[in-house]
């Protein structure tokens, strides 16, 4: 009773009394002892805790304001950062604005393996949400539930580089079943409009920590110009980099690349590109081939091909031309040197060849420029011994001839080397190099595209390498430097820079900069230039250049074959052409070159066709009018034997047909290069068709024609003679002209039109046959085909590519002729490659 | 005093003294500090969880949605455990049922429960998981209390003697420490073999001053705790001669991560370095370690004397891991400075000090166990939570009660706040008030 409290606790005089009573006393079982007190532990614990609580104040204390400063600073700089902006890639677009190459996305998906789960419906199990994510991606759903299982990782990536309706698709799952822990970044992608379009010239880009770097052509030329320049925000950020809202951020401003525009015309490019698939079809040329297509006056690059070429959507694919089980059969690294060496360098700006014969345009200009020959003068063509080693003497030797003596011109024509040795010689060794060197071939042309390379000419040229290179050898020249001195010729004699973008614009297509023509210096006086250009018409009109003829333009040029003299491919060729059409008011510059055929026999004509088959289509496109002479139509209506082709391959027959100036059609689908040819429409026994005749290849025994390919016959009344000879070649049949070809078409047989059922026709003509028709697709153009300029599309350019070594591209398109068009509507047909008469007034 | 029920003892009425007890009354200021540390811990951890949240489940208040919910239930168990009287629960049937299910949860988690990088901790109730051995906490000091409270009242019934006096304290020891211990020892194991060190050490820890306050003679002490010494070596070399060289590996392997722990610990004293180690990453015995505690400390240390503002926190957002879990604490210290630091330490030394003074006038060794094991389990967690957060001890993986996300968990320590107010009510011993009438009759 030691605590008593005592107080009045109301008016009645109550006493209250408080007791704090004691712990009240255990009765403890026999023989007490001594226990731990539970209230001197309670109080030891209230001590203890006490103390903890007062250390971990004075820590805090410690932390928070003895070390403010300090740790606050490191919170700061992890906090602040640097965000990247990164620009979008400038577009590269043709001369006509068309796309060629864009930026799309693509995406990344990866996840956080333990929070993919779903928070809606736990049911959901990390087996089913694999087996959808494996259906999305078409992945192995195994792999995808390794990945999904590896808990202790942060981030797992399932799928790279992904489409943008996969990943709509995989969203919508997420979104429907909550599904956290999925990642999806988005990482820029270039895409190319025609794949293998221009492909050197174009070049691709590589995806490089999300941005894209140019590697070849002009996506690496003009890479700064298409990146643009990388904006940034430096702001507090969450550990994502995300920004947070708490502090200003201070943003430098990105700039977009701009749009790169080419001086590449698609028609044209398609044309040339077209040419050489030809040509590198029928030759199989071991270095490919090449083309240059240039504007003489402002050195623009109109067209630029180089073959093999690729596709620029998947530069790593097997390339152009590549026969799929060799392509099969190369290790990685050999399909990179295959790649690099061949395919993706461009062949026209970085190899380097013997001019050989062109550069004899050269010396004769020089030999004029200073008045040391006039075209008359005559020369002999006896050898020349220009050391006791080297002794030059003229093709003809070889083949036990010679010209004799003969006139600058016809040497010219003639291609004839002791006389351009003589030349050479006349105006010395210094003199020569002079002009060498100032035509640029010392220097690089500065055309804007990267790995341009640089020919091999002497430093300190010797009497022999004087004589040698008076007619192109033992130096060489890259195709663009030779390309851009005959476009100086061409104009008039200034040399101009090589041009293949023309502008610079604005995402909005606004002209930024724009890249007017740079003149370099005048090389030859116009005097000079015309007396050489006359020359050079009538190599093609006269001399060795004929292959290069064109009805109704005239073409000039001058053909050259180099003979590689040493290492493994001694023996072959590089045949090229340098031309330029109309002769009297120049459009374009040629330059073809065909490097190393396999055929070691195969003369510089075959560079001239490909040339002559660019000039035509492109001089129409461009609107240049024809005019044809009575020469002209004579020569069209030259008619040539078809060669025997029987037993030979496919391959071989199309060489021999090219070489002959006839179109191939493969008349059978399924035929290859490596098929056999065992019938050949129309009969070589008793058919001679006009120069670019079509010629269909059957690789089975043929009797009857009804068992042949069969195409409409086309309406040619009313046409004009070079209409004819387009609308024939595009519907794949032959024509043969009676009467005046300068007229016009006043009838034909067949006749064009619809077979009546009723009536049928006793030509021959399988008239209720649906079989395939090869040709129907282009039924409707080729009513009309007067206004049909072949002009080849870049998907036919596709075709080409993917269908290489399978059937000629022509033969491919195939679908059948429509049913209810049978019987009263069905349209009159000859066998593909039929000779239909018609008669001209 | 009008709302006073008032006892009346009889014999005191003769004798003109009324003898008056004081009614069952709540602990006010307890259950205010409760009631603050609730609301307190809500507040922080929906600072601390929004970026986690809209990262994790991209929804920035389902951390703080679902502790609100659970918060909801828990102060519901409160609200019923303070209107029973706390004697309600002492039978000894309800001590065998407590341990009954926290050793068949245990050994359920031990086989069926959901492995989490390495560790078997959780077992998976509908959508939720929940860690067991928090049940077991709250459990085992339940158990404890029941069963030294029924040992007592078995010898004031003159029950539990031997037949030979010699024996009585050798059996007495046998009562009071083995046998209990031995059924501890059992849950103990089970904890350390998930592994789960942090929850046996703190399991240890309550057990200990559970014992300590229950009132066991010396002699029992001294006898009990040898015997458990001879057991366990005996049983240790036995097991250690019997278990093959894999499993033993296994065990190594199983509290490496504590080593390493410790290891990283004493060098992150000397050198701040980079270093990630926390709860959910047992094994995580990688060079990455200490990231974790780098990140608490520029946390704690960027706040200081008044923080950067509730909501401001820039460490939430994805640099300190865990930052809605075990490091609740570095957030408020970051957002609320030295000022919201220090509070939080205070409001659970003034819960600490306000548990042990209603230990201390507890009636009976049921309400003291009760008291001084409850109170004791939540602050040493808190404080345990704290010196990780702020670098006094390595990360053990110990969360903040009523801070931490972890709703069931949340729970079961609501379960042992209301055991602690229900003492505070009903087992408490009462004031006697004695009236000395002055009323002549």
């Amino acid at each position: 009773m030691s605590n008593i409290d005592m107080r009045n606790r109301n008016g009645s005089g109550s006493k209250i009394i408080t007791l704090q009573n004691k712990q009240p006393t255990k009765t403890k079982p026999s023989g007490s002892s001594l226990s731990i007190n539970g209230l001197v532990v309670v109080g030891l614990l209230l001590v203890l805790g006490t103390l903890f609580a007062g250390m971990l104040i004075y820590k805090l204390y410690d932390i928070q304001i003895n070390h403010h400063e300090e740790y606050a600073l490191m919170g700061s700089s992890m906090h602040w950062n640097r965000i990247k902006d990164v620009p979008l890639r400038g577009d590269i677009l043709d001369s006509k604005g068309n796309v060629l190459a864009g930026t799309t996305y693509e995406y990344n998906i990866g996840v956080t393996p333990k929070d993919v789960k779903s928070l809606k419906d736990k049911s959901i199990t990390t087996e089913m949400i694999a087996q959808e994510i494996a259906s999305i991606f078409s992945l192995e759903y195994t792999e995808v539930l390794d990945n999904l299982n590896q808990k202790d990782s942060i981030y797992v990536q399932i799928a790279k580089k992904r489409p943008r309706n996969e990943i709509d698709i995989l969203k919508t799952y997420l979104e429907e079943n909550q599904i956290g822990g999925v990642r999806i970044d988005p990482v820029p992608k270039r895409y190319y409009v025609h794949d293998s379009f221009a492909s050197q010239v174009i070049g691709f880009a590589d995806q490089n920590d999300n941005t894209l770097i140019g590697q070849y052509g002009i996506e690496a030329y003009y890479n700064d110009i298409l990146t643009g320049t990388e904006g940034y925000t430096y702001a507090e950020t969450d550990r994502n980099q995300g920004a947070l809202p708490y502090s200003p951020p201070t943003t430098i401003e990105k700039q977009d690349g701009l749009n790169v525009v080419l001086n590449i015309d698609p028609t044209i490019q398609a044309i040339a590109t077209d040419a050489c698939r030809e040509a590198y079809e029928a030759y199989h040329p071991k270095e490919g081939v090449g083309v240059i297509v240039m504007n003489p006056y402002t050195g623009s690059v109109y067209a630029m091909v180089s073959l093999p070429d690729y596709n620029l959507n998947e530069p790593r694919s097997i390339p152009y031309a590549m026969d799929e089980e060799t392509w099969a059969l190369m290790s990685d690294e050999e399909k990179t040197n295959y790649l690099m060496s061949s395919v993706w360098r461009n062949r026209t700006i970085s190899d380097t060849y013997e001019p050989g014969s062109t550069f004899k345009v050269l010396t004769t200009a020089i030999a004029l420029e200073e008045g040391l020959t006039f075209e008359e003068e005559m020369f002999s063509d006896e050898p020349i011994e220009v050391s006791s080693l080297h002794t030059i003497s003229c093709w003809r030797q070889k083949h036990g001839g010679n010209h004799g003596t003969e006139t600058l011109k016809q040497a010219f024509e003639n291609s004839c080397n002791p006389v351009f040795v003589q030349l050479a010689m006349r105006i010395g060794i210094n003199k020569y190099y002079q002009y060498v060197r100032n035509f640029g071939f010392y220097d690089v042309t500065g055309i804007d595209l990267p790995a341009e390379g640089l020919g091999l000419f002497h430093s300190e040229p010797s009497s022999v390498d004087l004589a040698t290179l008076s007619f192109g050898e033992s130096s060489t020249v890259t195709p663009i430097q030779l390309a851009n001195v005959f476009c100086a010729l061409v104009n008039g004699g200034t040399l101009m820079k090589p041009q293949v973008v023309k502008a610079l614009t604005d995402r909005n297509g606004d002209i930024i900069h724009e890249f007017a023509p740079v003149a370099i210096k005048t090389v030859f006086s116009e005097n000079t230039a015309n007396r050489v250009k006359e020359m050079m018409k009538s190599v093609v009109a006269e001399g060795t250049g004929s292959a290069g003829y064109v009805e109704g333009y005239t073409v000039a040029g001058k053909t050259s074959t180099s003979t590689i003299d040493i290492g493994e491919d001694q023996g072959m060729h590089v045949l090229s052409f340098g031309c330029y059409a109309p002769f009297d008011n120049p459009q374009i510059v040629v330059l073809v070159i065909i490097n190393k055929p396999l055929d070691k026999e195969l003369g510089s004509s075959a560079a001239a066709r490909v040339a002559a088959q660019i000039i035509s289509p492109t001089l129409e496109y461009l609107g240049v009018p024809r005019e044809l002479t009575d020469e002209d139509y004579e020569k069209i209506t030259i008619k040539y034997a078809i060669p025997e082709l029987k037993g030979k391959t496919v391959a071989e027959a199309k060489q021999i047909l090219y070489t002959n100036h006839f179109e191939v059609i493969l008349g059978e689908e399924g035929m290859t290069d490596k098929s056999i040819v065992m019938s050949v429409y129309p009969d070589p026994s008793v058919s001679i068709l006009y120069r670019n005749g079509s010629v269909v290849l059957y690789s089975s025994e043929i009797v009857e024609e009804a068992m042949m390919r069969q195409v409409s016959v086309p309406d040619f009344v009313g046409k004009s003679l070079t209409d004819c000879i387009s609308i024939a070649q595009f519907a794949g049949v032959n024509i043969d002209i009676v009467g005046n070809p300068k007229g016009v078409v006043v009838s034909q047989d067949p006749q064009y039109g619809f077979v009546d059922s009723a009536t049928p026709s006793d030509d021959g003509m399988n008239t209720e046959s649906n079989v395939e028709d090869g040709e129907s697709v282009f039924e409707e153009e080729g009513s009309d085909v007067s206004t049909v300029t072949p002009v080849p599309t870049s998907t036919a350019d596709q075709n080409n590519q993917e269908d290489d070594g399978e059937a000629d591209a022509d033969s491919v398109i195939s679908t059948p002729e429509p049913t209810v068009d049978l019987g009263e509507k069905q349209r009159i047909k000859v066998p593909c490659g039929a000779i239909i008469k018609l008669t001209m007034e | 005093m009008s709302n006073r029920h008032s006892h009346i003892e009889d014999s005191s009425f003769d004798s003109r003294k009324i003898e008056l007890e004081s009614p069952y009354r709540l602990n006010i200021p307890m259950l205010l500090l409760t009631i603050v540390l609730i609301c307190y811990g809500l507040i922080m951890l929906f600072s601390a969880s929004i970026s986690v949240g809209y990262n994790k489940m991209q929804n920035p208040l389902y951390f703080v949605v679902f502790q609100g919910q659970m918060t909801f239930v828990g102060v519901i168990f409160i609200a019923i455990l303070l209107f029973i009287p706390i004697k309600t629960f002492n039978r000894i049937s309800l001590v065998v049922i407590a341990m009954s299910v926290s050793v068949a949860l245990l050994v359920y988690t031990w086989q069926f429960g959901m492995a989490l990088n390495g560790a078997r901790r959780w077992i998976e109730v509908g959508s939720k998981s929940f860690q067991t051995s928090e049940v077991v906490k709250v459990a085992l000091v339940f158990s404890i209390a029941g069963y030294r409270s029924y040992v007592i009242r078995m010898r004031q019934a003159g029950r539990l003697l031997t037949r030979n006096p010699k024996w009585q304290d050798i059996f007495d020891s046998f009562i009071d420490i083995v046998l209990p211990v031995s059924v501890i020892a059992i849950c103990l194991l089970l904890v350390l073999m998930q592994p789960h060190v942090s929850s046996f050490v703190i399991l240890s820890a309550i057990t200990l001053i559970c014992f300590l306050v229950s009132g066991i003679k010396l002699k029992s002490w001294f006898y009990g705790g040898s015997i458990l010494i001879i057991a366990g070596i005996v049983l240790g070399s036995c097991f250690y001669l019997v278990s093959s060289e894999s499993q033993k590996e296994k065990i190594e392997k199983n509290f490496a991560h504590v080593f390493v722990r410790l290891n990283i610990f004493e060098t992150m004293t000397s050198d701040d370095d980079e270093s990630v180690e926390n709860d959910t990453q047992p094994d995580s015995t990688d060079d990455s370690s200490l990231y974790q505690n780098k990140q608490s400390t520029i946390a704690i240390g960027s706040g200081g004397l008044r923080g950067l503002g509730f909501g401001n926190s820039r460490q939430k957002y994805m640099y300190l891991p865990e930052a809605h879990n075990d490091f609740v604490y570095s957030i408020a210290c970051e957002e609320l400075g030295l000022i919201g630091g220090s509070s939080i330490i205070l409001l659970f030394w003034a819960f600490f000090v306000g548990g042990m003074a209603i230990a201390w006038r507890t009636k009976d060794v049921y309400s003291r166990i009760l008291a001084v094991g409850y109170t004791s389990l939540i602050t040493i967690q808190a404080f345990l939570n704290i010196a990780v957060a702020i670098g006094a001890i390595p990360p053990t993986g110990v969360t903040l009660p009523f801070f931490s996300a972890g709703g069931s968990a949340n729970l079961f320590f609501l379960v042992a706040v209301g055991m602690i107010l229900s003492v505070s009510r009903s087992g408490v011993k009462r004031k006697k008030t004695i009236i000395v009438s002055e009323v002549m009759r």
